[in-house]
C-alpha cells in the first residue's frame, strides 16, 4: 500500500458516501473556524508603546548613550532611564553575594582559545575571564593599568616595556609573570600552533626579568596600546595549560579575569563563576577593587531571536542579546524590563560601491547615489527609530572620527538628479531610467542574506528609482557572498565592521584588502593608502588623529561607500539588572553588575 | 540470516563512499570558504592574511587532492578538526549526539504510541466522531510546519501558562515540548497508516474466522489484525526516521537545544567542511543501519518472510 493510499484512505477509493463527505466537510469547517478563533484570542496585538518614553530613549540615546554612562568614579552624568544603566553602587561598594545572572546570547562561541577564535560571541565571554596588560575604555582618553602597573614606549615606537604586577595568579593556579606575557605574544607567530590572530608588525618579545617584559615590533605599530584591551588574543594566557593541555585550553581556558570559566558546553551554555582572588581591577575606572559582585553568570545560547525574547519575558533569563527592532516595542512597553542601547565603534552599516565596475566606476554616479539615499526613512521606518543615520566611514565614537563628514551627502534628490544631468545621463521618458551613450544606468546590489539589510535595500532601490537609477537586488549568503564580492560581480555590497580603532579603515579601504579581503569597493587611492599606513606607524593617538581625519575626508570625496546607519548593541534586560559597563567593543562588562 | 546481514553491510560501503564524494564535491565546488568570515574582527585584514588562513586549512590544494587527503585520513579514523571549534570532529559530534538521540527517541516513542492508538481507535470506531476527530488531528499534524508549531507551543505552554520551560536540555520537562513538535508529523502519518491498514485487515477472512471461533474482539485486534497491519506501517517508520533528522534541525534551533541538527546547519553556514562531511557520513551510516534493522523486524512480524 502506498503512502498516498494510506493517507487519503477511503476517499480515494470512492468508498465515501455523500453524507459522509458532507459530514466530514462540516466538521473540518467547524474545526478550522474554532482554531482560527483560538489563535485570534491568543495573539494580542502588540501593545502600542506610550509615545513619550519610546521616543525619548530612541532619539536621545545616541547622544547620551555614547559617552556619558561613566561609572561612579568618573564625573558620572545620569543617562536617561531607558538607556544603559550606570553603576549605581557608591564608591566603596561591598561585595555581597550578588546572585546569578542569566545572559541569553544570540550566537554560539567557536573555540575558547583567544588566539584561534574568529567570533565576537566568544570574545564576549573571554573578556570576562581575561585581563589585558593595559585598559582603555570608550569614554576616556587615558589608559588604565591592568596586568601591567606601568609601561614605557621607546622613542622610535618599536619597543614597549611592561612592568607587571606581582600579585596575579591564573585561575588554574599558574603564576602570572613575564614568561606568560612573552609566551602569549610568541604563540601568535608559532607555526605549529597556527593561531588565527596576528599582531601586525610583531617581531619578538624579551623577558627582562620575572616581572618585566618587552614587546618589539619590526615597524612602529600605533594601534597597539588601544588594542590591548580590545583584543582577547593579546591578553596573557597560562603557558602550561596552553602548551600541555590544548584541548582543555580550547574549551575552558584559565585566565586572570574577575570571572572564571567553570564549564562550557558548545551550543548550549557556559558557566562563569566569581574569582575570589581577583584584586587587580582598574580601580580608577571601576570605582572599587576586589572580586565581582555577581556570584555566577549563566551564559545561555539561544539562537532563535523570538525564543530569546520569549525567555526574557517568561523570566527564564535576565538579559537577552540582540533584540530585533520589531520586538523592541514589546520590551520597552513592559515595566518589568528595560531596553539598553549602546552605540558602537568601528565602521557603521555601509553600502560599498564597486569603483571598478560600470556604472559605479564613475565618481559622479557614486556621488549622485550618495545624495539619493534617504537614510531617515531607513532608520525611522525600517528600523523603527532604533538607530541613527551615519555620514562617514567610521562610527562617531571611534577615536579619530572626523565630524566634518556629517555635512556631506545629506539627502537631496534634486542634487542627485542635477549631478547626473550634468554628467550627461539623460532620462529615457519611456522607462524612467537614465541613459548615456546608449547604456542604461543600471546597477546590481548583491545583498548579504540574513543580515537585516533586505528592507533597507528596498528603500535604496526605490530612492534610486526616483533619480532614474535602475537597481537590481539579489541575495547571497555568507560566506559564499564574500568570494563574489572579491570577484567584483556586484556594484553595491553591504558591510559593517566591529572595531575599536580608526585602523579599521585599513581593512575596508586599503588597496591590500581588495583581492581576498574586505575592501569590497575595490577602492584604490594611493594617498589614502599612505595615510592609513602612516596612522599605523605613529604611536601617539593625538598624532594619529589628523592622519585619519584626512583619510576620512578623502574617502568620502571619492564616495566608494555610502554609510547608512550606526550599528548598535540592543539588549533587553530585567529592570533589576544594574551596573553593567561597556568595553571598547561594546561587550558587556559584568564586574560591577548587580541584580535587584 | 547471517549471510543476508553481511551482504547488506558490505553493500553499505559503496553507498557511503558515494555519499562522501557527493557531500565533498557539493561543499567544495560551491564558491566560498570560511577564511574571510573567520578573520572578521581581527584588527587588520589583508589579502595576505586571507591566503595564510586558507593555507592553514588546506584549501589552496585542488579539490580532488583535498578529497584524497580527506579519505586517507577518514579510513584511519581521523575525521579532522572543526574549522570553528578547532576540536576533533568526532568529539564535537559525540558531544551533540546524545541530545539529538534523546529527542529523537522520545519523539518516536510519543509519535508511534499516539499514532498507533489513534489509528486503532479510529479503525475500530470507523466513521464515528472519534474517527473524524482523530483524522482531523492527523491532518493538522501533517500540515503544520514544525517551526511554527514549536513557537506556538512555547508561546502557549511556556509564556502564557508557564507550565514548561522553553529552552535547553536536562530533565523531562525540557524534553516534552520539543518532542511533541518533532513527533507531530510522524504521529499523524503513522495514525493514518495504521488506520487504513487495520481497516483492510479487519474485513479479511482470517479475522472473520477468528471472531467465529469466539476469540474476544481485543484479542482479535491485537493478536491477529494488528500484526498484519503493522508491516506497511513499519516501512513508513523507517522512512520517517530520515525526515526526523531534518525536523530535528528546526526543533533544536527553535528550542535552543544542543544536537546534531543544529551542529550541521551552523557548520554548513560557516563552511566548516570537516564537520559537515563528518555529520553527513555518520548520519548516512546510521540511516543504513536503521533500515537494515527495520528490514529484519519484518521477519518478526511476518513468519513467512525469510532472509537468505
Amino acid at each position: 500500500m502506498t503512502q498516498h493510499d494510506a493517507f487519503f484512505g477511503p476517499t480515494s477509493h470512492g468508498r465515501l458516501t455523500r453524507r459522509q463527505l458532507l459530514r466530514r466537510g462540516a466538521a473540518l469547517g467547524g474545526a478550522a473556524s474554532a482554531v482560527a478563533g483560538l489563535l485570534a484570542a491568543c495573539s494580542q496585538p502588540p501593545p502600542t508603546p506610550p509615545s513619550k518614553p519610546a521616543a525619548a530613549s530612541a532619539t536621545s540615546a545616541p547622544a547620551a548613550a555614547s559617552a556619558t554612562s561613566a561609572p561612579a568614579a568618573g564625573g558620572a552624568t545620569t543617562a536617561p532611564a531607558a538607556v544603559s544603566p550606570t553603576s549605581a553602587p557608591a564608591a566603596a561598594a561591598q561585595v555581597k553575594d550578588g546572585g546569578t545572572l542569566t545572559f541569553g546570547a544570540w550566537q554560539t562561541p567557536d573555540t575558547m582559545d583567544p588566539q584561534k577564535t574568529g567570533l565576537a560571541a566568544t570574545s564576549r565571554i573571554l573578556v570576562q575571564i581575561l585581563t589585558p596588560l593595559v585598559w582603555k575604555f570608550p569614554d576616556k582618553d587615558d589608559f588604565f593599568p591592568g596586568l601591567a602597573e606601568r609601561w614605557e614606549v621607546s622613542a622610535d615606537g618599536k619597543e614597549y616595556t611592561f612592568y607587571l604586577r606581582k600579585d596575579v595568579k591564573f585561575h588554574n593556579g599558574e603564576p602570572f609573570n613575564a614568561d606568560s606575557v612573552t609566551f602569549t605574544f610568541d604563540r601568535m607567530v608559532d607555526d605549529s600552533v597556527k593561531t588565527l590572530s596576528k599582531l601586525p608588525e610583531y617581531d619578538h618579545s624579551v623577558k627582562i626579568d620575572d616581572y618585566t617584559a618587552k614587546i618589539v615590533f619590526k615597524q612602529p605599530y600605533g594601534p597597539f596600546l588601544p588594542l590591548l584591551s580590545a583584543t582577547p588574543a593579546f591578553m596573557p594566557i597560562p603557558p602550561k595549560q596552553a602548551k600541555d593541555r590544548p584541548d582543555e585550553f580550547g574549551l575552558t581556558p584559565a585566565g586572570t579575569g574577575p570571572f572564571m570559566l567553570k564549564e562550557y558546553v558548545p551550543k548550549s551554555h557556559a558557566v562563569l563563576v566569581r574569582n575570589p582572588d581577583y584584586k587587580w581591577a582598574p580601580e580608577a575606572y571601576f570605582g572599587r577593587n576586589g572580586p565581582p559582585s555577581l556570584q555566577q553568570i549563566n551564559w545561555r545560547i539561544i539562537e532563535e531571536p523570538a525564543t530569546r525574547v520569549a525567555t526574557l519575558q517568561s523570566g527564564e533569563i535576565d538579559m537577552a542579546e540582540d533584540v530585533a527592532p520589531a520586538l523592541v516595542a514589546q520590551i520597552e512597553s513592559d515595566p518589568r524590563f528595560q531596553m539598553i542601547y549602546r552605540d558602537t565603534l568601528g565602521c557603521p552599516r555601509t553600502v560599498m560601491l564597486n569603483t571598478t565596475k560600470f556604472p559605479t566606476d564613475d565618481k559622479v554616479v557614486r556621488q549622485a547615489m550618495s545624495y539619493a539615499v534617504n537614510k531617515r526613512t531607513i532608520t525611522d521606518t525600517v528600523l523603527k527609530k532604533t538607530a541613527e543615520p551615519r555620514f562617514g566611514p567610521i562610527e562617531p565614537l571611534t577615536p579619530g572620527y572626523n565630524p566634518e563628514v556629517e555635512k556631506l551627502y545629506q539627502f537631496d534628490t534634486a542634487k542627485a538628479k542635477q549631478l547626473l544631468d550634468q554628467a550627461g545621463w539623460t532620462v529615457n521618458a519611456a522607462t524612467g531610467i537614465r541613459e548615456k551613450d546608449g547604456r542604461p544606468l543600471k546597477a546590481l546590489f548583491i545583498v548579504v542574506a540574513n543580515d537585516n539589510f533586505d528592507d533597507a535595500a528596498q528603500v535604496i532601490q526605490s530612492n534610486f528609482k526616483d533619480v532614474g537609477i535602475d537597481l537590481e537586488l539579489r541575495t547571497e549568503a555568507e560566506p559564499t557572498v564574500f568570494n563574489t564580492y572579491n570577484r567584483g560581480d556586484q556594484n553595491l555590497a553591504n558591510i559593517f565592521w566591529w572595531g575599536t580603532d580608526p585602523s579599521s579603515l585599513y581593512s575596508l579601504y586599503h588597496s591590500s584588502a581588495i583581492a581576498s579581503g574586505f575592501n569590497w569597493g575595490h577602492y584604490t587611492n594611493t594617498e589614502v593608502d599612505k595615510l592609513l599606513e602612516q596612522g599605523q606607524q605613529v604611536s601617539d593617538l593625538k598624532a594619529r588623529v589628523p592622519l585619519y581625519q584626512k583619510a576620512q575626508t578623502l574617502i568620502m570625496d571619492d564616495a566608494p561607500a555610502i554609510p547608512i546607519w550606526g550599528k548598535r548593541v540592543m539588549i533587553g534586560a530585567k529592570k533589576g539588572v544594574q551596573g553593567v559597563l561597556w568595553s571598547q567593543n561594546v561587550y558587556p562588562m559584568f564586574y560591577n553588575a548587580t541584580l535587584a | 540470516m547471517q549471510r543476508y546481514i553481511i551482504r547488506r553491510l558490505l553493500l553499505a560501503v559503496p553507498v557511503l563512499l558515494g555519499v562522501s564524494i557527493a557531500v565533498f564535491s557539493m561543499m567544495h565546488l560551491i564558491p566560498g570558504d570560511p577564511a574571510l568570515a573567520m578573520l572578521r574582527g581581527q584588527p587588520q585584514v589583508t589579502d595576505a592574511d586571507v591566503f595564510r588562513v586558507r593555507e592553514d586549512l588546506g584549501l589552496n590544494d585542488p579539490v580532488p587532492v583535498q578529497y584524497i587527503k580527506y579519505l586517507s585520513r577518514v579510513v584511519q579514523g581521523d575525521f579532522g578538526r572543526s574549522v570553528q571549534t578547532k576540536r576533533p570532529v568526532l568529539m564535537d559530534i559525540a558531544a551533540q549526539a546524545p541530545s539529538t538521540l534523546q529527542l529523537a527517541l522520545t519523539a518516536v516513542v510519543l509519535a508511534v504510541t499516539l499514532g498507533v492508538v489513534l489509528g486503532v481507535v479510529s479503525a475500530l470506531r470507523q466513521n464515528s466522531w472519534v474517527d473524524t476527530l482523530a483524522m482531523l488531528t492527523a491532518l493538522f499534524g501533517v500540515s503544520m510546519p514544525s517551526f511554527w508549531f514549536g513557537l506556538i507551543l512555547i508561546f502557549v505552554f511556556s509564556l502564557k501558562l508557564g507550565w514548561l520551560p522553553a529552552t535547553g536540555q536536562g530533565g523531562l520537562e525540557r524534553l516534552i515540548l520539543p518532542a511533541v513538535a518533532l513527533g507531530m508529523d510522524f504521529s499523524a502519518v503513522t495514525a493514518r497508516m495504521v488506520r487504513a491498514n487495520l481497516l483492510e485487515v479487519l474485513v479479511t477472512d482470517y479475522v472473520r474466522t477468528a471472531r467465529a471461533k469466539g476469540v474476544a474482539q481485543n484479542m482479535v485486534v491485537i493478536r491477529h489484525a494488528l500484526r498484519n497491519a503493522m508491516i506497511p506501517a513499519i516501512t513508513i517508520v523507517g522512512l520517517q526516521l530520515g525526515t526526523l533528522l531534518g525536523g530535528a534541525v528546526v526543533v533544536e534551533t527553535v528550542f535552543a537545544r544542543q544536537g546534531i541538527g543544529r551542529l550541521l546547519v551552523t557548520a554548513i553556514m560557516a563552511k566548516d567542511f570537516p564537520v559537515v562531511q563528518g555529520v553527513v557520513l555518520l548520519a548516512a551510516a546510521v540511516y543504513l543501519l536503521l533500515n537494515l534493522m527495520i528490514d529484519l523486524t519484518y521477519a518478526f512480524f511476518d513468519p513467512r518472510i525469510r532472509y537468505s
